[in-house]
């Protein structure tokens, strides 16, 4: 079942200068989809405007069936059914680690927090439940954020560089914590990063976007291929961020 | 398109605009209405003494803040001397004494049979005809009194913008063969200019709206002619054309006080930022920079309040009577009830102007923070004529209830007046939360009210607090407003004080300006607080 639909998604904001270019992408359900690309080729937007937190200059977007966003009407951000995990993590300092993951969640106080628990404990934090963001290291902090954004059960989890400010090894056990928690629980992703090794490590597929245009798609393995085929240097991707 | 810009986030800042604009207009209109006889009258006889005073009341004003507020910010950000740590903070203390209060106290002292006349003639044994300090009470006076109670504004700035000026440009100046001085007047102060104008803007405003002050001094202005004409001619509407040109000279002030914001950071571009430590004084030197720095301290606060005290305490011991609970009571709710509201307010549109962004909100949001610089006289008339059209046209008619001379309209002008400063702390505190925290907030399917109470009110605590204490003691030192909106028989502090002060009645008016100072300590002991946290950032 497709879960994400994006047709003709144009995105300017100088005119004479887009930003996206004829964007169009499907995306099934349970299925990661990466998001490649230098910084400033239009990658954030993108998902920006997935989220609802930018408006196209034209294009429909649709989410379980449903337009969320085209020429006549825009969904706000918080009735689009999506999970937002940004770089910065975000979490919300006045809280506590369980009352941020059950922030989101819409049932009574009780299965509010046996369902954060729940969520803690697959990303092991849940020692931490009563402690405060500031009290945590950055890589709890990362586990905590995505836990948050999984919560409310979101039709499609939005990641954005969500490993960017971490070290080589942290990032390297995150990947592949993040990808078994998303997969066993089949949750549909999309991640956006200038990091090869994310994209490729994390996803089933993978788009490359540059300058606003999608330049190639495929599977995690025919990408690989493609780079060695072609002998492409992707590290120029990470010297441009 | 329409539902960008027509929302319910919209409603709060666009009625706040009509309430903010309409006292400003009704003041402004009167320039097209009839000239009267007394219109006449004072043009012929009096506009010119308004004129020529204010002139070279602001002129005084303004050398003197620009001499006293840059030299001291110079010498206690790149000097190390004797209690330069105190002196740091201290230098901001004279915010908490309003002009008025040290008027007051100047008369007191320096009159012919004042305390420091009186002490020299008994310390040395002399007739009563002898005075050593000149009189006070004319216009080279009240620039010592604005000076040394308002130089804080420029001081500020002044330091916030030498503490981030590049050392570089300053240190090429040495090698290019000026001395220390020389650094000082040719380069470092040249390139804090637009920061130091804008507090000199605030400086000018301030002077031109105050009405305590020069009213004591009997020095003819603008805002005692304003005065003279409602409440001696009784003609309200000459005193409205009076008022509308202070008002455009207000606005002259606030264009070049906005102008000069924006121009304040033009001295740091492309220059590489490198602190270094500031540069011990030894000696003769070392009592000087002391010296130079108390001096505007011992003026514009330790002075005042001994005065204050020793009349307090040595002439009306019984000061807690009844009457002065009362009015003490009556400032200290409406100085709570409109800071809360302000500050709400403040919070509510701030809020929006971030959650709705677009560029009306910014303009509508940006245009209620002018109301600082709306002299506190001409707000009460337009004000005033506000409520009074109000009554006429549907709320006495159809409510049965009168809001002129209310509370309503005081708290309607304490919200307008300081609007600016709970605006600004709150804009502020929001620069510290994450716009990120909002993106994510969203996405867990928060948005609206939800947003606030929930992410950003928690947040804003410290701000809130800020806010509501920056407005209680603005409202508790307000007089020419309060003067005029206030209730039949409704005293508050700065009234009670004023009206003393008229009759001469010193030491009793000692009691209710302590008070006045104290409670503008509050925010000052928080400003001095965030200035002793506020060290250079390293930028290398």
């Amino acid at each position: 079942m497709t879960i994400l639909e994006i047709k003709n998604l144009n995105h300017y904001y100088i005119k004479g200068k887009p930003v996206l270019n004829n964007i169009d992408i499907d995306l099934e359900e349970g299925e990661i989809l990466s998001i490649l690309g230098p910084s400033g080729c239009g990658k954030t937007t993108l998902l920006r405007i997935i989220a609802g937190l930018e408006k196209e200059k034209n294009g429909i977007i649709q989410i379980n069936n449903r337009i969320v966003s085209d020429h006549f009407h825009t969904l706000p951000t918080e009735k689009r059914d999506v999970g937002l995990v940004v770089q910065e993590r975000a979490l919300f300092p006045h809280m506590s680690i369980i009352k941020n993951v059950m922030f989101g969640i819409k049932f009574n106080k009780a299965k509010k927090q046996e369902i954060a628990m729940n969520l803690l404990r697959l990303f092991e934090v849940d020692k931490y439940a009563h402690n405060f963001p500031n009290e945590i290291s950055s890589g709890e902090q990362q586990r905590v954020a995505i836990a948050r954004a999984m919560a409310p059960n979101p039709k499609i989890l939005l990641m954005d560089e969500p490993f960017g400010t971490l070290d080589h090894s942290l990032t390297h056990q995150l990947r592949i914590e993040t990808k078994k928690v998303l997969k066993d629980n089949k949750i549909t992703a999309i991640i956006v990063s200038h990091d090869f090794d994310d994209a490729i490590s994390m996803s089933d597929r993978v788009i490359v976007i540059e300058e606003g245009i999608i330049k190639q798609q495929g599977t995690a393995k025919d990408i690989t291929n493609i780079v060695r085929e072609k002998s492409l240097d992707f590290s120029s991707i990470s010297e441009k961020s | 398109m329409f539902e960008k810009y027509l929302n319910s986030w919209s409603l709060l800042p666009v009625i706040c605009f009509i309430f903010f604009i309409a006292p400003v207009v009704i003041v402004i209109s009167s320039l097209f209405g009839d000239y009267s006889d007394n219109w006449s009258h004072l043009y012929n006889y009096v506009l010119g003494s308004y004129i020529k005073n204010s002139i070279y009341l602001v002129a005084g004003v303004l050398i003197l803040v620009s001499i006293i507020g840059v030299s001291t910010a110079w010498l206690v950000t790149n000097y190390d001397f004797f209690c330069k740590n105190i002196l740091e903070w201290a230098l901001i203390l004279p915010l908490a004494v309003p002009p008025y209060i040290l008027a007051y106290t100047f008369t007191g002292l320096f009159d012919t049979y004042g305390t420091a006349n009186n002490l020299v003639r008994d310390i040395f044994n002399l007739s009563n005809e002898f005075t050593l300090f000149p009189k006070v009470r004319n216009v080279p006076g009240a620039i010592i009194v604005f000076s040394f109670t308002l130089y804080p504004y420029v001081y500020l700035v002044s330091r916030m913008a030498f503490i981030n000026q590049s050392r570089s440009i300053l240190e090429s100046g040495r090698t290019l063969g000026l001395n220390r001085l020389e650094v000082f007047y040719r380069l470092a102060v040249p390139m804090i200019r637009p920061a130091v104008i804008a507090g000199l803007m605030l400086v000018a405003m301030e002077t031109l709206s105050d009405f305590g002050a020069v009213d004591h001094f009997a020095i003819s202005t603008f805002t005692t002619g304003i005065f003279r004409t409602w409440y001696g001619m009784y003609d309200i509407h000459t005193a409205k054309q009076l008022a509308s040109l202070l008002l455009i000279i207000a606005i002259m002030f606030i264009i070049a006080e906005k102008y000069s914001r924006k121009n304040a950071d033009y001295s740091f571009a492309g220059s590489v930022f490198r602190q270094f430590d500031p540069l011990k004084l030894k000696g003769y030197k070392n009592f000087l920079a002391f010296l130079f720095c108390f001096f505007p301290i011992f003026i514009g606060f330790i002075l005042p309040i001994l005065e204050l005290s020793y009349w307090a305490f040595n002439y009306k011991l019984d000061f807690f009577n009844e009457r002065f609970i009362t009015t003490a009571w009556n400032s200290f709710y409406l100085a709570i009830i409109s800071a809360f509201m302000c500050t709400c307010l403040a919070i509510i549109i701030n809020f929006s102007v971030r959650y709705k962004s677009n560029n009306v909100l910014k303009f509508l949001s940006s245009f209620l923070t002018v109301g600082y610089a709306v002299p506190g006289i001409i707000l009460a008339i337009g004000v005033m004529q506000l409520l009074t059209f109000l009554d006429a046209s549907f709320v006495g008619k159809y409510l049965n209830f009168l809001l002129t001379g209310s509370l309503i309209g005081l708290i309607l002008a304490y919200i307008i007046k300081s609007y600016a400063l709970a605006s600004s702390t709150i804009e502020s505190g929001y620069q510290r939360v994450n716009i990120r925290l909002d993106d994510v907030a969203k996405s867990l399917k928060s948005s609206g009210w939800s947003l606030l109470s929930s992410v950003h009110l928690p947040l804003l605590k410290t701000s809130f607090l800020t806010s509501v204490l920056l407005v209680v003691s603005e409202v508790i030192k307000e007089l020419p407003a309060t003067l005029i909106l206030r209730p039949f028989n409704f005293d508050t502090l700065a009234v009670y004080t004023y009206i003393f002060a008229a009759e001469e009645r010193m030491y009793d008016a000692a009691a209710p300006s302590i008070s006045i100072v104290m409670i503008g300590l509050l925010p000052i002991i928080i400003l001095t607080r965030m200035i002793r946290t506020s060290r250079p950032a390293r930028r290398d």
